[in-house]
């Protein structure tokens, strides 16, 4: 098997675990409030998070910048609970500052922060010829997001189907909250018990 | 409505206890293959903590060595000819959260034909990757190993 194949399967791998479940939560989190009509606005937001993680990926692995574990597994959560947080207080979406524009930015800047808690696992174990192991790996990383993406988008249906059958007045709004509120809680007691200080 | 979202809210805090308390650790291990002198050298290299779990786990021959225990049973080389090699310890060495092993296994054809299994903390991370990467002449050439796995033979 090729070098790229098997970091490839390494990174899909650690993605659709189990024990992925803080990766996980933070898409289902960023992807809540879309509809599949706003398939291109989610994109947008999916796309900046995978730019934001490839060069925390790329710089840490490669040694350009050395981060402190503790301080990003506790900062990892953290962006989690502000994600609901930004879910649960911009209740109307064409009245958000600059029409809701800023969530990529905001995706991105959170991106950095999650590729930092990969590299600090890889850095350790791939110390030498970095570049095909990182770069299959991440490409692995990106399947397993779309995985978990469509994934979601299927339970968002289910989620949005009972609701309407309730009957609801704004299911998709009703999703958001039961979405964000639940994550909120979990990554919020993740926080807590990685609080590096 | 008003009494769903009540019970909703009541259930919230109950999400807090059953939020699981690990992070979302990298359970793998790098094994490098690479032959000279009639013999093929393995070099592990794990995580400290994953690999002390693995070593805590396993139950070895009394008086054995823990690790070297571990390692034998957890890191198996078939010959050409399909038996099983036996491996010996050539050194150890630490260096942050690694730990490195090397193993040696005589191999008087070279790695063709070389069959592995590395099995290593499967008993105690379901979502555990093993990777080896034989080095034959400048081409590296590597292989993937998971829970359930059989040995495989070096490409």
């Amino acid at each position: 098997m090729s070098e790229l194949l098997t970091f490839f399967q390494v990174g899909f791998r650690h993605i659709v675990s189990v024990e992925a479940m803080d990766h996980v939560l933070f898409l289902l989190v960023l992807a809540a409030i879309y509809r599949f009509r706003d398939w291109r606005d989610a994109l947008w937001v999916v796309s900046a998070f995978t730019v934001g993680h490839s060069v925390t990926l790329a710089l840490a692995v490669t040694g350009a910048v050395r981060l402190p574990t503790a301080l990003i597994e506790f900062l990892i959560p953290v962006t989690i609970v502000a994600t609901c947080v930004e879910n649960l207080v911009v209740a109307d979406r064409a009245r958000a500052p600059w029409g809701g524009r800023y969530r990529p930015v905001f995706a991105g800047v959170f991106g950095l922060v999650h590729g930092a808690g990969f590299a600090n696992y890889l850095r350790d174990l791939f110390v030498d010829r970095v570049a095909v192991p990182l770069l299959g790996f991440n490409a692995g990383i990106e399947a397993g997001q779309i995985v978990v993406l469509l994934a979601a988008a299927g339970a968002f249906a289910v989620v949005d189907a009972g609701l309407r059958a309730a009957p609801v007045r704004a299911p998709l709004r009703a999703r958001v909250v039961m979405v964000s509120s639940c994550v909120a809680v979990v990554a919020a007691v993740w926080a807590a018990q990685r609080t590096p200080w | 409505m008003t009494r769903g979202r009540g019970l909703f809210i009541a259930l919230l805090p109950l999400l807090a206890g059953a939020a699981p308390a690990r992070m979302h650790p990298l359970h793998t291990t790098l094994t490098e293959v690479t032959y000279g002198g009639g013999a093929a050298t393995l070099w592990v290299r794990a995580f400290a903590d994953d690999f002390a779990r693995g070593v805590a786990a396993h139950r070895g021959p009394a008086g054995a060595d823990p690790t070297l225990a571990y390692l034998g049973a957890s890191v198996g080389v078939w010959d050409g000819g399909g038996r099983r090699v036996q491996l010996a310890s050539c050194g150890r060495r630490s260096s942050g959260d690694l730990r490195w092993f090397c193993l040696r296994a005589p191999a008087t054809r070279g790695l063709a034909g070389m069959r592995l299994l590395v099995s290593l903390q499967f008993a105690v991370y379901d979502d555990q990757v093993n990777v080896v990467q034989a080095d034959r002449g400048g081409r590296r050439a590597s292989l993937l190993f998971v829970p359930g796995d059989t040995p495989k033979q070096l490409p």
